[in-house]
């Protein structure tokens, strides 16, 4: 069974890119235009394997919708990676007191997201 | 007539333009080289309106240092309204509209390249699709050939045991047929036994009638001897006749026996045997024909298996450089914010109000909201006197 990766990101372009890349890879994609949209999908019940957020996005951005997944008893062990263009060392570290698990910057190649996709979850296809 | 330039400074919003475009054509040496020469040559045309026919091309050198244009910026900031040309007040309430225009097709540019990026995903995708559909093509192939290799394999153990049974048949036919054979043979000899008796019989007789004559010849004296040559005389006939008897069922049986034996030549049933060891033959040369093509579909399997991982390779990679269209796009935004904000001061100096915020406000508030290490290094490189300070941070850092 292909493990679930959920996208939170503001750009269309960025969510079909990552869609196509993770989904040619065997795993299956949802995903979410802002932080709040993504709250509501995992409030849904959504539990997804990985989770693949921005930081600078409209409504909710990733550093608030990281500290409010990690709120919720069934986020506290997913995996949460951020995937920005934001490089100020201040919201680094602030993601990392947060709980996330990864820092990348954008551009990043296929193969170098899926390198650390297969880091933090070792059985990924 | 040679045109001297004036000795008043350039208005703060031409050297504040020239500063967007000299970042954003910095910018364009990566991304977006159309964006950078076209804000270049409007700076170009406002420039041109400002100074023709002036002898050096002021906005040529994107490479002046960061002090020149806070020397230009100060300048301009002492102006008011009162104290500027009019050709100057024409130039600034046409700013924003300019300004405008630029943020427009900054805009239409950052719509081309969604649009161009969202093509050539969908390609890609098709590609995937493409190479996941020969694949799975070849797959059925191979799943084909394996169902027909099982099928051939049931009736194919069945006729070689019919074929080992029929060459057991064989292999006994012959050995009867010898028997036969033989059995005709000693039948033979016997027939000679009794042809050795049949003239033994007929010599007997003939010499009962010698005894027969000489024993009437003598007469009386003869006449038990003749009793003896007639009972002679009656055996011989008794043992011929036997003799021709058991002859004549001898001949009898051997004929029989010689129909039963070339209806039992092995000739006549390798026929049907060749033809089930043809038909055997065909089943094994069919078998080995599909285990050949299974495996060649299975060689072929494995290098569809090993080119689909190269193409998704390939393009994963290739996707995962299509995200500089997202750090283009907000780059973009981000000169786009500075134009509007830039217009607005335009508006307020034509309007003699007085901008709120100095340009070097703008300046420190662009610095502000920049969320990239490129942005930040091309800020540097212009407007900073200190150089771009090189980031340690890596672009990809677990926790």
């Amino acid at each position: 069974m292909s493990k679930t990766i959920l996208i939170v990101d503001d750009s269309p372009t960025m969510i079909m890119s990552l869609r196509a890349t993770l989904e040619m890879n065997g795993f299956t994609v949802e995903s979410a235009s802002d932080g709040s949209q993504a709250l509501a999908i995992l409030q849904g019940g959504l539990r997804p394997h990985l989770i693949i957020t921005d930081i600078n996005m409209p409504n909710m951005g990733g550093l608030e919708f990281i500290r409010a997944a990690r709120a919720l008893p069934s986020c506290r062990f997913i995996p949460i990676l951020t995937l920005t263009t934001e490089s100020d060392q201040a919201k680094r570290d602030e993601s990392r007191s947060l709980g996330a698990t990864g820092w990348l910057v954008k551009p990043l190649s296929g193969p170098d997201l899926l390198g650390v996709i297969r880091q933090v979850l070792p059985a990924a296809a | 007539m040679a045109f001297e330039r004036p000795p008043r400074p350039v208005p703060w919003f031409v050297g504040m333009l020239l500063l967007a475009s000299a970042g954003l054509g910095a910018t364009a040496a990566g991304d977006g080289a159309i964006v950078g020469i076209m804000i270049a040559a409007g700076c170009a045309f406002v420039l041109g309106q400002r100074q023709r026919p002036a002898p050096a091309p002021i906005f040529g050198p994107f490479k002046r240092r960061a002090s020149d244009w806070q020397k230009i910026a100060s300048n301009v900031a002492v102006l008011h309204r009162d104290e500027l040309p009019e050709r100057t007040r024409r130039d600034l309430a046409a700013a924003q509209t300019f300004l405008e225009t630029l943020r427009g097709q900054i805009e239409g540019v950052q719509q081309d390249v969604a649009v161009g990026v969202t093509a050539v995903v969908t390609q890609v995708e098709a590609i995937n699709r493409l190479s996941i559909g020969q694949r799975e093509r070849i797959g059925h192939s191979l799943a084909g050939v394996e169902t027909m290799r099982d099928v051939l394999k049931v009736p194919g153990a069945i006729i070689s045991q019919l074929g080992g049974m029929l060459a057991e048949r064989d292999r006994t036919i012959t050995e009867n047929y010898a028997g036969l054979q033989s059995l005709a043979h000693e039948f033979q000899e016997l027939r000679s036994a009794l042809d050795v008796i049949s003239q033994v019989a007929d010599k007997a007789f003939f010499l009962a009638i010698n005894a027969s004559v000489e024993a009437h010849r003598h007469g009386e004296m003869g006449a038990a001897f003749g009793l003896i040559a007639t009972e002679m005389r009656a055996l011989a006939t008794q043992t011929a006749d036997g003799a021709r008897e058991v002859s004549a069922s001898i001949n009898f049986f051997a004929d029989r026996m010689q129909t039963q034996i070339v209806a039992a030549l092995p000739t006549r049933e390798g026929g049907h045997r060749d033809d089930v060891l043809n038909l055997v033959r065909d089943l094994e040369r069919a078998q080995d024909d599909a285990a050949t093509v299974s495996a060649r579909l299975s060689e072929l399997m494995q290098v569809m298996e090993a080119g689909h991982s190269e193409i998704v390779c390939t393009l994963s990679d290739m996707l995962g450089r299509l995200q500089f269209e997202d750090v283009t796009r907000q780059r973009l935004e981000q000169v786009g914010c500075a134009l509007g904000e830039l217009g607005k001061l335009a508006v307020c100096s034509y309007q003699g109000a007085g901008p709120s915020r100095s340009v070097a406000d703008l300046l420190e508030e662009q610095q502000q909201n920049y969320v990239m290490e490129s942005q930040r290094l091309v800020h540097a490189r212009f407007a900073s006197a200190g150089g771009p300070a090189a980031s340690a941070a890596p672009k990809i850092e677990l926790f």
